[in-house]
């Protein structure tokens, strides 16, 4: 039997949803008069509601006042003062109709109305210390913006398109808000989520169109030239702007980065990112980190970079660019506490079966560096002779994807669907220096042949560990 | 820029961020009619109209909600022989509720923003389906094989622990 809380949900759903009847209204009515706390949790229900639709369903959740119809009497006790106008023409589309109708086949009734329309096509939805650049549109948290520059010194912010669109912005940026499924990005960084009914979705740099194709990406416009590409989540067509010649368009897939020049008609690979811990998340600064990663298998034309994550090491961690697979503590006795925190690199799992990879690593100061090998490949013999093997052991626990089945799903926390064992090497490094990492192909292990690439981790030397003796 | 084409600048920015809010407002006084937007049409067309009434040194939304309160009855008595709706004293205290958190609303959407980081990947799931991708209960009940009834039990539970987090924040952050 329906308790009268479930009665009162049911109904509360019904009234946001627009479909209460007149027998809600009056049981609500009803319930108020008997107890005033159902009318508190009624206004409680609603208040909730309506902030999750400002802030989940901004293309149809705030309502716009984008044709406010001004009667004639209005606007004429206007007209003698011109001022009130020009502010509304900055932004506000002025147009005169007229409205006829036919009334009982005998009657013409002409009205003349003004309507004011605001195109407003976008709301700020965060904002973190943000200083706004002078002579650009000024916005607190919730304010809707019009077509126009927006521009920061300082903070981030975060906008919401009409589109549905969320982009997150790094200051310095200045960009220009063309409509809800356009953007122009003069400068800066900016990571914009794209959900699916906004495929389509474009940003236009000084070097580049992209195209988004329902995903998840960055893009860096650097002040001195030159646009970087970078894709998180599902695909992105690019296109580098030439002054002589026609480009070819390119798509990007999760994991796939370009950098592009106008002047030099260029793409070419970028190497790494480094993960921040801030809003957008990355950046390609690597002063943060202990490590910095190149390889050498592919050629400018390669799309592929590595994410170095300065501090990172922890349960649940993504363990590739690649493959939506997890880092994990193999029991609740967690991740060894050796590698809590450690810099890691997430690396390429389809580089598994390269057998002339060379990995380089750059390291900044004197570290434990770490390799990660799974536990089915037998060690390599550049790992045996430059490494020690620790005895501990950490987890790779995998999510089915649709063209690599394995696995169950992503568990939570240590010990949780762990699929495959790894075990860690490690190497102490007293100097910054270059170290070079080989392939694990070619190893014959038990696992008959399948395996994962290798994990890099590091992890800053205590200073007394790090002097020389 | 002259002093009076800031204010109507003014204006119009506070006219804008205040949509939202007068929209929850009358939704909330109105129990979900379909009449929400010809009321809010109406309270902007008076807001226009009074503009040059408006002290930019007050709070915008409690001198808005008084041009909105008054739309609501005029709405209501128009409805009242045919329909029903909410008693005069029902309305009163929803009015006095929003008054009192009239001018929090920028601190607590970015409250409701740290608090759905809180909630599990399930509600956030039913979060996604019903107010990103718009699903009605009917078409969630048939996806998630469960009925309407349980979804809006879980709906209530969702926003009611929402609301909790957001006071929570509110009231740590003002100390």
């Amino acid at each position: 039997m329906q308790t009268q809380e479930e009665l009162f949900a049911r109904i509360v759903a019904d009234v946001v949803d627009g479909v209460a009847t007149d027998a809600d209204v009056a049981e609500l009515n009803a319930m108020f008069d008997e107890n005033p706390q159902w009318l508190e949790k009624y206004v409680d229900q609603c208040d909730a509601h309506y902030l999750l639709q400002w802030r989940l369903t901004p293309a149809t959740g705030v309502p716009q006042i984008e044709s406010i119809e001004l009667p004639e009497a209005v606007v004429a006790s206007r007209r003698n003062n011109p001022l009130w106008l020009s502010r509304v023409a900055a932004g506000v589309a002025i147009a005169a109709t007229a409205a006829i109708a036919f009334w009982l086949g005998t009657w013409w009734i002409a009205t003349t109305k003004l309507i004011a329309t605001v195109n407003l096509i976008a709301t700020v939805t965060r904002l973190d210390d943000v200083e706004w650049a002078d002579g650009n549109q000024e916005s607190q948290h919730g304010s809707r913006l019009t077509p126009g520059t927006i521009a920061a010194s300082a903070g981030t912010c975060e906008l919401t398109l009409d589109s549905g669109v969320v982009v997150a912005c790094e200051a310095p940026f200045e960009l220009e808000l063309v409509d809800p499924m356009r953007i122009n990005l003069v400068t800066g960084r900016l990571r914009a989520k794209v959900p699916p009914h906004a495929k389509g979705f474009a940003i236009d740099t000084r070097d580049s169109w992209l195209v988004d194709q329902g995903t998840e990406f960055g893009v860096d416009a650097s002040k001195q030239g030159g646009t970087s590409v970078f894709v998180f989540d599902g695909k992105v067509d690019v296109q580098a702007k030439s002054h002589h010649k026609q480009t070819a368009i390119r798509r990007l897939l999760r994991g796939e980065a370009l950098r592009m020049m106008v002047n030099e008609s260029s793409m070419e690979r970028v190497m790494q990112i480094v993960s921040e811990d801030s809003r957008l998340g990355w950046s390609t600064d690597s002063s943060d980190s202990l490590i910095s990663v190149a390889d050498n298998i592919r050629g400018p034309d390669s799309l592929k970079y590595y994410e170095v994550v300065p501090r990172g090491f922890a349960e649940d961690v993504m363990a590739f660019v690649d493959r939506p697979y997890e880092w994990n503590g193999i029991n609740n006795r967690g991740l060894p506490p050796m590698l809590r925190g450690a810099d890691y690199v997430k690396t390429f799992i389809d580089d598994r079966h390269a057998s002339t990879i060379r990995i380089t690593l750059t390291i900044m100061e004197p570290v434990d560096l770490f390799v990660f090998l799974d536990d089915r490949a037998a060690p390599p013999e550049w790992l045996l002779r430059d490494f020690e093997d620790t005895g501990e052991k950490i987890g790779l626990d995998e999510k089915p994807t649709e063209f690599y089945p394995g696995g169950d799903r992503l568990g939570v926390g240590p010990g949780d669907s762990v699929d495959q064992i790894y075990h860690v090497w490690r190497r102490q490094l007293q100097e910054p220096g270059m170290v070079a990492l080989g392939a694990i192909s070619g190893s014959s292990g038990r696992g008959g042949g399948r395996r994962s690439m290798y994990g890099i981790a590091a992890r800053r030397l205590p200073v007394d560990a790090s002097v020389a003796p | 820029m002259h002093d009076a084409d800031l204010e109507r600048s003014q204006f119009v920015e506070r006219l804008t961020a205040a949509q939202q809010p007068l929209f929850a407002y009358i939704s909330t006084m109105l129990g979900g009619s379909s009449h929400v937007q010809d009321v809010l049409q109406d309270t902007n067309l008076d807001l226009w109209a009074k503009a040059d009434e408006y002290d930019p040194d007050q709070p915008f939304l409690r001198w808005a909600y008084r041009f909105a309160y008054y739309r609501i009855l005029v709405h209501r008595k128009a409805q009242v022989t045919t329909k029903l709706v909410f008693t005069e004293e029902v309305l009163s205290a929803v009015d006095k509720r929003f008054r009192d958190q009239d001018e929090a609303q920028n601190e607590r959407l970015q409250a409701l923003g740290e608090c759905l980081e809180r909630l599990s990947t399930q509600q956030r799931k039913l979060l996604r389906m019903k107010y990103e991708e718009r699903m009605s209960l009917k078409s969630m009940g048939r996806q998630l094989n469960t009925t309407e009834d349980q979804l809006a039990s879980r709906f209530y539970r969702i926003r009611q622990g929402l609301l909790r987090c957001i006071r929570f924040r509110i009231g740590e952050a003002m100390g």
